[in-house]
């Protein structure tokens, strides 16, 4: 969060200055209207790109929304899907929500152990119709079976 | 592309790897166990999975679901809207007062009534917020209508508008709801269009959070908010989204709307019971042969449900998980229980939006409502301490090492924990239905009461460590901490 120095001049704190090459998202979190209204489409909006929500990118979006970046932060944290720890390349989310677990979501969930990248359990993927199902990098798949849980 | 040769394309069909091929892609008719299916016909009877499935001729709200290109506007839809914005907003409430249609979000409050409090209140501004957020697992109905039919949604909306006099419409929908988002965003464009949108639309996307069920927790989330409720008075229908009166309706509803507006009160009361009329899309899944999306009567027995249109249980019924996180279980006895509010009320249950799982006999249902003791705790919002720590103190009672952190599947381990027993249990279910703020803490005892009720036997057999379906396993808490 940019704060004011002695001499007036701005100063950020460490670890949240964009790094180089976000040119493009922070312009395009500026083009939200100035409003806190607008904190968790811009959250949303920088998850998509950066796969996650780093520092640097809340407090640039608490920044233009004239929200403190412990409010924004705040907020980040109280969603569920909002990421504050970068994933690895490769993400498993197995569902364990309860047609899933009657089909065998736990056995599914217990072969994943050696898959390469973050292996997370989610309450509901939303295909019950279709249990047991995963989110693989991103992609529903339905009827999942333990060959697929590669990359 | 022919009219006639359909392919399903829901998420569910695009999860199992569907092909599109030459056919015209339709939203899902609830027909997802069947996923990838194609039908010749027109969407009348559908093939795939190695089953024929003809689908059910009465049905209002799924009517086009499955029929049509989703995204093509319905002229019965908006030919609808027409006839409602050419009435008087103030009969147009009194229409739908008289329809006795109810919310189908969970609450079922009478839809008239809460329209009318916003139109009563005094405001230049006024707004409709169209709940989308969905997130109870096992639920999946406001999807199969914004990824099937996302005009009747809309048409339904601006309807909603004019009979509470809204200048501006929000739809808050799902963060995980992807293709209804997309479906619902291009439909939105082609209205825009054609210029059938007579009240602004805007389209926020949420990112999880059970909580946000509870309404004022769904505007904080709008405000820029920590998703977190509010004490209530002031209700939001007298102030809500930026302080206006705003009324907050399910996308069900709200798709209930056009069809009430054209085939009329009597029409919709044809079906359903007396008091709460109409139908109820219900998400079925779990041990029946055609887990998906069906609309049902409402008070229709849940036995009804499972056997015409889940084609039955696999196996021998066990027991019955309805209303989800704060629904209940019921057992085989049961299940003759009408589908409605008041008769799940009596028997412990609720109706909620309208989830059910079945369960087959040799699954074990205290590891099942476990379960949903976690989801609770986890998706606690935190703000009040009876919901906060009570729900978490409760998953402890079931799991030596339950914690709200943690999400790993577990086995149940009721064993001699303290605070398992029946008394300090009961205790601790009352503080948490008693003291907490919003829906999530005050029914999270719901499920643990039900199972008190309907199943005490497997209860009391997990607190001496056995388990009849033989699927927990039981470790003392020494073993459980690791030590001596």
């Amino acid at each position: 969060m940019p704060r004011r120095s002695d001499n007036g001049s701005r100063s950020v704190a460490p670890g949240t200055a964009p790094p180089p090459g976000h040119d493009e998202l922070l312009e395009r979190i500026h083009a939200f209207p100035r409003w806190r209204s607008y904190l968790l489409p811009a959250l949303l909006l920088a998850q998509d790109e950066l796969g996650w929500l780093p520092d640097w990118a809340i407090a640039s979006i608490g920044e233009h929304l004239r929200v403190p970046k412990s409010e924004a932060y705040g907020v980040a944290s109280s969603f569920p899907e909002l990421r504050l720890e970068q994933p690895a390349e490769h993400s498993l989310r197995v569902c364990t929500g309860a047609a899933c677990r009657l089909q065998g979501a736990r056995t599914l969930h217990a072969t994943a152990a050696d898959f390469p990248g973050t292996v997370e359990t989610t309450d509901c993927l939303f295909i019950c119709g279709v249990a047991p199902a995963v989110e693989l990098d991103g992609r529903l798949v339905g009827r999942a079976t333990a060959e697929q849980l590669r990359v | 592309v022919s009219e006639a040769r359909l392919v399903q394309d829901g998420s569910c069909s695009r999860a199992v790897g569907a092909q599109l091929g030459d056919r015209l892609p339709v939203g899902c008719a609830g027909n997802c166990w069947q996923a990838p299916a194609t039908s010749d016909d027109g969407g009348a009877t559908w093939v795939g999975g190695g089953t024929v499935w003809q689908r059910p001729g009465e049905v209002r709200l799924l009517r086009d679901v499955g029929r049509r290109d989703p995204l093509v506007p319905n002229d019965h839809l908006y030919e609808s809207l027409e006839r409602a914005l050419a009435m008087d907003g103030a009969a147009l409430l009194e229409l739908v007062r008289a329809s006795g249609l109810r919310g189908r979000g969970g609450a079922y409050f009478p839809v008239g009534a809460k329209w009318a409090t916003a139109r009563d209140t005094p405001a230049q501004r006024k707004v409709l917020l169209v709940n989308a957020e969905e997130g109870e697992p096992g639920i999946y109905k406001d999807r199969h209508l914004l990824e099937g039919d996302p005009h009747r949604v809309l048409a339904g909306a601006q309807i909603a508008a004019h009979g509470i006099g809204a200048t501006e419409i929000v739809v808050f929908i799902n963060g995980a709801a992807r293709l209804a988002r997309e479906r619902l965003g291009a439909a939105l464009a082609r209205a825009r269009e054609l210029g059938l949108m007579r009240v602004p639309v805007e389209v926020r996307a949420g990112a999880g959070g059970y909580v946000l069920g509870e309404e004022t927790a769904l505007i904080n989330a709008i405000h820029g908010q920590r998703s977190e409720p509010l004490a209530r008075p002031p209700f939001p229908a007298q102030s809500g989204l930026w302080a206006c009166p705003t009324v907050i309706n399910n996308v069900e509803s709200l798709a209930n709307l056009p069809d009430i507006v054209s085939s009329g009160v009597e029409w919709f009361r044809s079906v359903g019971t007396t008091d709460n009329p109409g139908t109820k899309l219900v998400s079925l899944a779990g041990d029946v042969a055609r887990p998906g999306l069906y609309e049902v009567p409402l008070g229709t027995p849940l036995a009804r449900i499972i056997d015409d249109g889940g084609g039955g249980v696999r196996g021998r019924l066990g027991a019955i998980l309805a209303g989800g996180p704060s629904g209940s279980i019921l057992p085989a006895a049961l299940s003759e229980t009408p589908f409605d509010v008041a008769p799940l009320q009596a028997v412990g249950g609720i109706l909620g939006a309208g989830g059910l799982v079945v369960l087959d006999e040799s699954r074990c249902v205290v590891d099942a409502v476990r379960e949903l003791v976690a989801y609770n705790a986890r998706e606690s919002c935190g703000k009040c301490t009876p919901c906060r720590e009570g729900t978490v103190r409760l998953l402890a009672t079931f799991d030596a090492l339950g914690t709200q952190a943690d999400k790993r599947l577990r086995v149940v381990r009721l064993g001699s924990l303290p605070g398992a027993d029946p008394d300090t249990l009961d205790l601790l279910l009352d503080v948490i239905g008693a003291g907490s703020l919003c829906g999530l803490g005050q029914m999270a005892p719901n499920p643990v009461r039900a199972l008190q009720r309907h199943f005490a036997a497997e209860l009391d057999e997990h607190r001496h460590g056995t388990c009849r379906a033989g699927t927990c396993t039981f470790v003392t808490p020494q073993e459980a901490f690791g030590r001596a």
